[in-house]
């Protein structure tokens, strides 16, 4: 289950890969990048997929063919989910000087390159299986455009599981269903009093109900201060709607990957519910993100890309992912 | 039994069919479609049919449950292709039976019978896997650009795939357009194509990038100006099968369940009789695989489909 979960990583790389080349990613006026930083985005994500190559010839060939096939819906959606995520992280971190981000899960996840680039006073850590950090520990030393950035030497030196141990980043190799283990690794490389971001992009989805909340009580107990920002599919809870069925069973089928609490916490409310304990909870579901935090100039922009053949379907998976925030 | 119900009946298993074949179909089929007007005149009775989207089984079921084309007629509405996995069998089937029963059954042309979006959403793909060259594709585009644009039953349905273009407000305008063409990027062809009804007081800009939306005064004004009381169309998902809308001035009819392999939606057709009522029949997706476990539906899908 643990390789089939991490395999689930290079489908969010093809996706924002595939955003990217069409051009919904990035997005200056939601991301807030200035020209040069949108101009290394582009650059970051296709130097990340060129070294790939070198490390895993199969993930690469997937993603490789992925990317010229991706469609519209598919890309209005890692379009929503990226900037939404970003918008989300950006008025956390405008307002906290002194801030740190902890990315649960992080895969191939990159954001956090313009985020230091923005935010002098930023730490961040990223986390996820062995395997996954490995492969991005690679890439990152190897790209030299990334290696560059982040000024990383070559050479791992650092002992496992810090396989980056940087002032301002750090890549830890962690298995998140070991509770124990994974409040360690926080404890080693995070501070507890200062205002923190913890990410999970597709993350909990994968998780059993009872690590998961163990997971959410553990980070919310630890840190003083606190935005969790989560992104995840939901199964759906009106009594005619088959999305989320249709799901667990077309994944089960296609690459025997499951979903534990898909249907456990079908709704917006159910999902948020594990948060009860934060001070101030609010979720949206990804097509009323759509309707309320594009702005028509960006609507605008997104058309002009490619043609959006069908807007109820695009309606229906929209409204089965939700983006959550908890503050504490 | 003549070579096209052999071709008919291997397509209906879909099996692979030679391009020699298809070749031949598509020129026969376009000197069939050559001489049909922009706007086809239907009689009833008649069972109109909305987006198929390359979902043959779902096809089969669609013709199973209405009847057949051996005793029913049929107007489908286009997007035969795109999406699923056998757009080249559905549109085939369509096409050897317009051939086998012209009169039975007319075929409308979506916005998804074009070059330009097949290219995107996965007909073109689908050839080049399936013959290792998009010869095939090419002689089908050629079918595309000579299917009609609309239906009018019994001068009193307008029947189109998309919807109405504030450039042509009538029937006989739609009928001057020279349609023998990739569907334009503006303009009525690619309105009628493209445009959905919407709850809006006048022309406003689609959300797809191409066509417009229009409201009940748009379709109260078409429906009085053509003598008309119905407009027949399809393009949008429904997840009932079908809606009518503006008083049942408009109805949009969605013919392909479990849209994607994924939305989880029913389909509908909808007969029109000699009193022009309508009844509608609602239909749900095959089974991915069949009684005894062999797979129907390919289940190794290329394409990421979800956000993971």
């Amino acid at each position: 289950m643990e390789r089939i979960v991490q395999q689930t990583d290079y489908d969010a790389l093809s996706c924002k890969l595939a955003a990217i080349s069409v051009g919904y990613l990035p997005s200056s006026l939601l991301q807030r990048l200035p020209a040069d930083l949108a101009k290394k985005y582009v650059q970051w994500h296709r130097g990340y997929l060129v070294t790939l190559k070198k490390f895993c010839r199969r993930a690469f060939g997937k993603v490789d063919r992925a990317i010229r096939s991706s469609f519209p819906v598919m890309n209005y959606g890692t379009y929503l989910r990226t900037v939404g995520i970003d918008a989300a992280i950006l008025d956390y971190l405008g307002v906290n000087e002194q801030v740190q981000v902890v990315n649960l899960g992080c895969g191939s996840d990159l954001r956090m390159l313009p985020l230091l680039e923005m935010f002098p006073h930023l730490t961040y850590v990223d986390i996820d299986y062995k395997d996954s950090v490995q492969v991005k520990n690679n890439v990152l030393r190897e790209s030299e455009v990334l290696r560059t950035f982040l000024e990383l030497p070559e050479k791992n030196t650092t002992p496992s599981p810090f396989l980056i141990d940087q002032r301002r980043y750090k890549l830890v190799a962690c298995d998140l269903n070991d509770i124990t283990e994974t409040a360690r690794l926080l404890d080693t490389c995070t501070n507890r009093d200062i205002p923190t971001v913890i990410l999970s992009e597709c993350l909990l989805c994968y998780m059993h109900e009872n690590e998961s909340q163990l997971l959410i009580n553990m980070v919310l107990a630890k840190y003083a201060h606190g935005l969790w920002i989560s992104y995840d599919p939901i199964g759906g809870s009106q009594p005619n709607d088959r999305f989320g069925t249709i799901m667990e069973s077309n994944l089960k089928e296609s690459r025997n990957l499951e979903m534990p609490t898909l249907m456990t916490y079908n709704s917006k409310e159910k999902y948020a519910s594990r948060w009860s304990m934060a001070l101030n909870v609010t979720v949206n579901d990804m097509w009323e993100v759509f309707n309320t935090e594009i702005p028509e100039s960006e609507r605008k922009r997104l058309r002009s890309l490619q043609f959006l053949d069908e807007l109820e379907e695009l309606k229906v998976m929209q409204s089965h992912y939700i983006l959550m925030k908890a503050q504490w | 039994m003549t070579d096209l119900d052999k071709i008919i009946a291997s397509l209906r298993e879909g099996k692979h069919i030679p391009e020699e074949t298809v070749f031949k179909l598509c020129l026969n089929s376009q000197e069939l479609l050559m001489n049909e007007g922009n706007v086809t005149h239907v009689d009833t009775p008649v069972t109109i049919c909305g987006d198929i989207h390359g979902q043959l089984h779902d096809l089969l079921t669609l013709f199973e449950k209405s009847g057949g084309v051996e005793k029913t007629r049929y107007i489908f509405l286009g997007d035969f292709v795109d999406r699923g996995f056998y757009s080249l069998e559905s549109f085939l089937l369509l096409l050897c039976y317009k051939l086998r029963y012209p009169d039975r059954i007319t075929l409308i042309r979506g916005n998804h019978e074009t070059r330009q979006i097949t290219k995107v959403y996965g007909f073109y793909d689908e050839v080049v896997r399936k013959y290792g060259s998009s010869n095939v594709w090419r002689y089908c585009c050629e079918v595309f650009d000579y299917l009609s644009l609309g239906a009018i039953i019994n001068n009193s349905i307008f029947c189109v795939h998309g919807g109405l273009s504030p450039d042509m407000t009538t029937v006989d305008e739609i009928r001057t357009i020279d349609r023998k063409q990739e569907v334009p990027h503006e303009g009525a062809m690619c309105d009628l194509l493209w445009s959905d009804p919407e709850d809006v007081d006048t022309w406003s800009l689609s959300p797809r990038g191409a066509g417009f939306l229009f409201g009940k005064r748009e379709v109260d004004q078409f429906l009085e100006k053509n003598g008309v009381e119905l407009i027949a169309r399809a393009h949008q998902l429904v997840m009932e099968g079908y809606k009518e809308m503006f008083d049942g001035g408009l109805v949009t009819v969605w013919s392909a369940p479990n849209y994607c392999y994924r939305c989880g939606n029913v389909a509908a057709v909808l007969k029109i009789d000699d009193d022009l009522n309508r009844e509608y029949t609602i239909f749900e997706a095959v089974q991915a695989q069949n009684e005894v476990g062999n797979a129907i539906i390919p289940t190794k899908k290329s394409q990421m489909d979800y956000f993971l």
